[in-house]
């Protein structure tokens, strides 16, 4: 890969890994009481597109290295806006709607018009909100895609629950909730925050704790298998 | 499809977009994205899933984790990527299919091994030599060595039969069905006149490392996985594997293998590329007094990643 290239990605796993830190704080305390215009996408002040005129070329070429670099870089600002909302709109409430609008902008996002539609002059945190914005209103005109087709009602959202407790009963969030404490072991522990959450390679792992590389993967198969355990007692998953 | 096909349905796809382990593509996204579009009930279940799996990692409900942005990433990305990136033609797919075939029938390890024979008795020592069982030198030898490739992601092929891609991992195998010989030491090298790439010792004070041997051939996976490119580029890559009773040091080794260039002494004058390796290797181990089994295996380096299917 050329140096440039490797610059690029470095920069943005930096960028990345700085706003999954954020993320992962407890709401009220990270990214969730963020303006728009304060999105970390942008690296305080920084912003990929256009300044990085390598990482510019291949993204308009629809290189695969430079999409990935433009997803991690501007997702945190796509879904802050999916979430909190915009002139008047109050943002998707359950995860279904809001991962789904995610991969809808950016599939917009990433098609070759849109890409050769950018100028590479302006910020392209800009150009990706107004895109951003229009999508979301297209999806709330139509509301097509979401037709309901098998008869269930409307869900009730009642506005003093929690997410976690309009999905689930309150032995099932106990449970769930207690997995993170059952994780005693050390190698563990470490593989399950730092590979799940943070989002930090499985080589970069390995090297910290000292083990290899197959090793770590072993650890996230178990860390796994035993998830899947969990959410098949509390029916989550069906059995 | 009825209601509980389709819970089914995207049960399984649920569990794939959980699984790090998993390949997630954009058809995988795509269906699942239509079971959520058409059913109110399968969004609930994705969501009771994604909130739960939240949950135990004890994130909030509205922040999703590493693994999943992962697997949006990959749906977008690869779906997006300009298309000589995806498209393969028919006959590529084919040729796949032929070689996975072909690897199977005949077995990665010890598949394919250099087929001279080792040469009988002689020089100081034991007669250490290793023959096929019952003398049958078509036979599998018992010892191997065997490589798979690695990707970025995790994902696991076969690279003795397929090429082993610069930008992935290299993972070294052996199979030992003689007991003695419980260790092992591997050294690559690159024709014609590449330098000494020492996989086990890597380092100049180690040894060679322990492996599993049992009379029906063990499998032991040894855990490394190297960086291709940090050590290699594209073109043949030899591996020759040193079997011994008891652990080698690097020293020991060092005298015992030479590179292409400075073996011209030790070889049967018939002998060209890794079996001249592997004859040089063996010549050399005998006049030490070195009690060993050597194999080498050949593979070949392609320059990019691994293309995922």
């Amino acid at each position: 890969m050329p140096a440039s290239e490797q610059r690029t990605l470095h920069r943005i796993r930096v960028v990345f890994l700085h706003w999954v830190f954020d993320e992962t704080r407890p709401r009220g305390e990270g990214m969730d009481g963020m303006r728009e215009g304060e999105s970390p996408a942008s690296g305080k002040g920084h912003e990929l597109l256009p300044e990085d005129r390598s990482a510019l070329l291949a993204f308009r070429g629809g290189e695969r290295w430079a999409l990935a670099a433009v997803f991690r870089a501007y997702v945190p600002l796509v879904r802050t806006i999916v979430r909190h909302g915009f002139s008047g709109f109050r943002g998707f409430s359950n995860p279904a709607d809001q991962d789904d609008m995610v991969q809808t902008i950016f599939a917009e996002a990433f098609d070759q018009r849109s890409r050769m539609r950018y100028d590479g002059l302006k910020p392209y945190s800009a150009f990706l909100r107004g895109m951003a914005h229009n999508k979301i209103r297209q999806r709330l005109s139509k509301d097509t895609r979401f037709a309901r087709t098998d008869g269930a009602p409307e869900p009730s959202n009642p506005s003093r629950q929690t997410p976690e407790e309009a999905l689930l009963e309150h032995e099932q969030r106990q449970i769930m909730a207690n997995f993170r404490a059952s994780i005693t072991d050390p190698v563990e522990s470490t593989v399950l925050n730092q590979y799940f959450i943070d989002g930090i390679a499985e080589e970069s792992i390995a090297k910290e704790l000292g083990i290899t590389r197959y090793r770590v993967r072993k650890v996230i198969a178990h860390l796994h298998q035993r998830m899947v355990k969990r959410m098949r007692e509390c029916d989550v998953l069906l059995k | 499809m009825s209601s509980s096909n389709e819970h089914r349905a995207a049960n399984q796809l649920l569990e794939r977009y959980l699984d790090p382990l998993a390949r997630w593509s954009p058809k995988d996204s795509k269906r699942l994205t239509a079971l959520l579009a058409q059913h109110e009930s399968v969004r609930r279940q994705y969501d009771q899933a994604i909130v739960g799996h939240r949950m135990m990692l004890g994130l909030a409900a509205d922040t999703p984790s590493a693994l999943e942005l992962r697997r949006m990433e990959a749906a977008v990305v690869e779906a997006a990527s300009a298309p000589v990136d995806r498209v393969r033609p028919w006959w590529m797919a084919w040729g796949s299919l032929a070689a996975a075939a072909c690897a199977i029938a005949v077995m990665w390890l010890g598949g394919l091994p250099d087929t001279r024979p080792s040469s009988a008795g002689g020089g100081g020592g034991a007669d250490w030599e290793i023959r096929a069982r019952g003398g049958n030198d078509n036979r599998l030898p018992e010892v191997g060595v065997g490589a798979t490739g690695v990707t970025e992601s995790g994902r696991e092929y076969e690279a003795v039969h397929s090429p082993l891609f610069l930008d992935d991992y290299l993972r070294l195998e052996t199979r030992c069905g003689h007991a003695p010989f419980r260790y092992v030491a591997l050294v690559g090298l690159q024709p014609p006149a590449g330098t000494l790439i020492w996989y086990y010792p890597a380092k100049p004070e180690g040894q060679s490392v322990a492996v599993t041997c049992s009379d029906k051939g063990a499998r032991t996976v040894l855990e490394d996985e190297i960086r291709v490119d940090a050590s290699h580029r594209p073109g043949e890559l030899w591996i020759l594997a040193v079997f011994s009773e008891k652990p080698l040091n690097r020293s020991q080794m060092e005298a015992a293998i030479r590179v292409p260039s400075d073996m011209q002494a030790d070889r049967p004058a018939d002998l060209t590329g890794s079996a001249a390796w592997r004859a040089s290797a063996e010549g050399a181990l005998k006049r030490q007094g070195i009690p060993a089994a050597v194999q080498t295996q050949t593979i070949h380096i392609q320059a990019g990643a691994h293309r995922e299917p």
